[in-house]
Order: C-alpha cells, then sequence, then structure tokens
C-alpha cells in the first residue's frame, strides 16, 4: 500500500522515517514527499581515445566503483547560476535530505522523477529506483538528458519525489534484529 | 546488527558517505559505498542473516559495486552489536 501524505506526515513524527533537514509542507503530495537537489554533483569525462576499446565490467573481480568513478569522473559544486544538462549528458547528483527507513517500520520506498524535468528530458534515475528497509543515507541521482535541450538544474530545487510502501511483513535483518539483546528465557 | 571487519575505509564521493571494502569467506574483496552512519571504529555495520561452516551470511547496508545485497563472510571477520 502506498502511503498518503497524512501518513506520511504520521511516520516522520512517530521516528519510522527520519528525514533531514526535516522537509517543509510545501514537500509533501498527495502520495509523495519531494525531495531538493544538493549542490554537489559528479561529471562523467567523456573517454574517447581513437583505436582504444574501453569497457566497464562490474562483475569483474575486484571491481572498484569507487576508483572508477574517481578516475572517470570530476567533481562538481553547482553555484547559484545552476549547472546545465547538456543533451545526452549523464551527471551524478544527490538529494540535500538524508533518509532513514529503518527496518523495523515495515516501510520501502521508491524514488521517482518529476514530471517538471521529465517533460524537457531528465531522467533522475536509471532504471535502480527501490529505497530498500533499512536505508539511510543521502540518495544518489543519476541524471540523464534524454532530451534536446539544455536544462539547468540548481541547488534546493525539487528534483524527485518518494513514494513510501508499506512491506508486507519485516524483512529477515528486521526480524533478527528485534530479538537482538533479549535474554533467553 | 552486527560489525563486519574491513579491508579499508576510504572517503565517499560526498561527505555523508562512506567507501568500505571486505574481505569474503572465499577471498574476494566486495566494495560498498554507504552512509558514514553505517561505519562505526572503521567496521561496517550491517545484518546477520544465518551462520554455517564457520561463515556468516552478511546482508550489506546497501548494493554493492557488483550488485550483491548478501556475502559470506568469515566468522572471524563479525562481532555482535553494533
Amino acid at each position: 500500500m502506498v502511503l498518503t501524505d497524512r501518513e506520511i506526515q504520521a511516520v516522520i513524527q512517530s521516528g519510522q522515517i527520519v528525514v533531514e533537514p526535516a522537509p517543509t509542507e510545501d514537500a509533501y503530495g498527495p502520495t509523495n514527499l519531494d525531495l531538493t537537489l544538493d549542490n554537489n554533483i559528479r561529471v562523467w569525462r567523456e573517454v574517447k581515445v581513437i583505436g582504444v576499446d574501453q569497457s566497464v565490467c562490474p562483475a569483474a573481480p575486484g571491481y572498484s566503483y569507487n576508483e572508477f568513478v574517481k578516475q572517470y569522473s570530476d567533481p562538481h559544486e553547482i553555484g547559484a547560476d545552476g549547472y546545465v544538462l547538456e543533451p545526452r549528458s549523464f551527471v551524478l547528483g544527490w538529494t540535500a535530505e538524508s533518509i532513514e527507513l529503518p527496518t523495523f517500520a515495515r516501510l520501502a520506498a521508491r524514488v521517482e522523477g518529476k514530471s517538471s524535468l521529465a517533460r524537457l528530458g531528465i531522467g533522475v534515475h536509471v532504471t535502480a529506483p527501490t529505497i530498500q528497509a533499512g536505508f539511510r543515507g543521502p540518495i544518489q541521482l543519476e541524471f540523464c538528458n534524454h532530451g534536446t535541450l539544455r536544462v539547468k538544474i540548481v541547488p534546493g530545487m525539487k528534483v524527485c519525489q518518494l513514494i513510501f510502501e508499506q512491506t508486507l511483513g519485516t524483512a529477515e535483518k528486521g526480524y533478527k534484529g528485534q530479538f537482538l539483546g533479549q535474554a533467553k528465557n | 546488527m552486527i560489525k563486519v571487519s574491513t579491508n579499508t575505509v576510504s572517503e565517499g564521493l560526498i561527505p555523508a558517505e562512506k567507501i568500505a571494502r571486505v574481505q569474503l569467506a572465499d577471498g574476494q574483496i566486495e566494495e560498498v559505498s554507504v552512509s558514514v552512519k553505517d561505519i562505526a571504529d572503521d567496521k561496517l555495520i550491517a545484518s546477520e542473516i544465518g551462520r554455517r561452516e564457520g561463515k556468516v551470511l552478511v546482508e550489506l547496508p546497501r548494493e554493492s559495486a557488483s550488485g550483491r545485497w548478501r556475502v559470506w563472510v568469515n566468522e572471524k571477520a563479525v562481532t555482535a552489536g553494533a
């Protein structure tokens, strides 16, 4: 079941979901919570060397995404004037808000785009929308400009939305966690 | 919750994240980008799912670089509590 705005507010108030900084009243929709863009992004470099065939394989033993991303992308801090997503460009970003979904809360979430950006050709995630029960931290976004327009993004803008869903039961790790520290009778 | 020994813990792409590298029971190294809150004393806070033959099935806080959520590690790499 998808949570409505009133239910989202209730679970935040009860501590079942943690959002920092706390969302303002205008961040809610009927069944969603809007999140905003942080000022840190990561811009992939275009790697083009004639005659050299380069590929990346996450399944390779010892593969380090961290080393790869640091070698082939550059950190960039978006100023007040924003950052322009060129057509067919791809950059990593994060939400300004940090989220915690404790496993005991029996909630998971999906990060989804905003139609205000989608209609310009901007996707904010690439087929990985699930925020698992137990997640904590800012949400990484994968910006892809599928359109033909140059689109500017600015820190603090509403950039994505969370849809909260109640899970059927508690995940294994949450179930075991409930009994940690309890004495055996 | 449990704590899993790490080979290294390094800075993530943003201040709110760390990169932890964990040695698996088969010797492979698994890398996972996590919240700074998932690291304590250079150990990774994770969840135990099960145990078998000296190994612990651990659920990572996030999907690893190779796409895994659950990995087998040696019991010696695991301590109780978080």
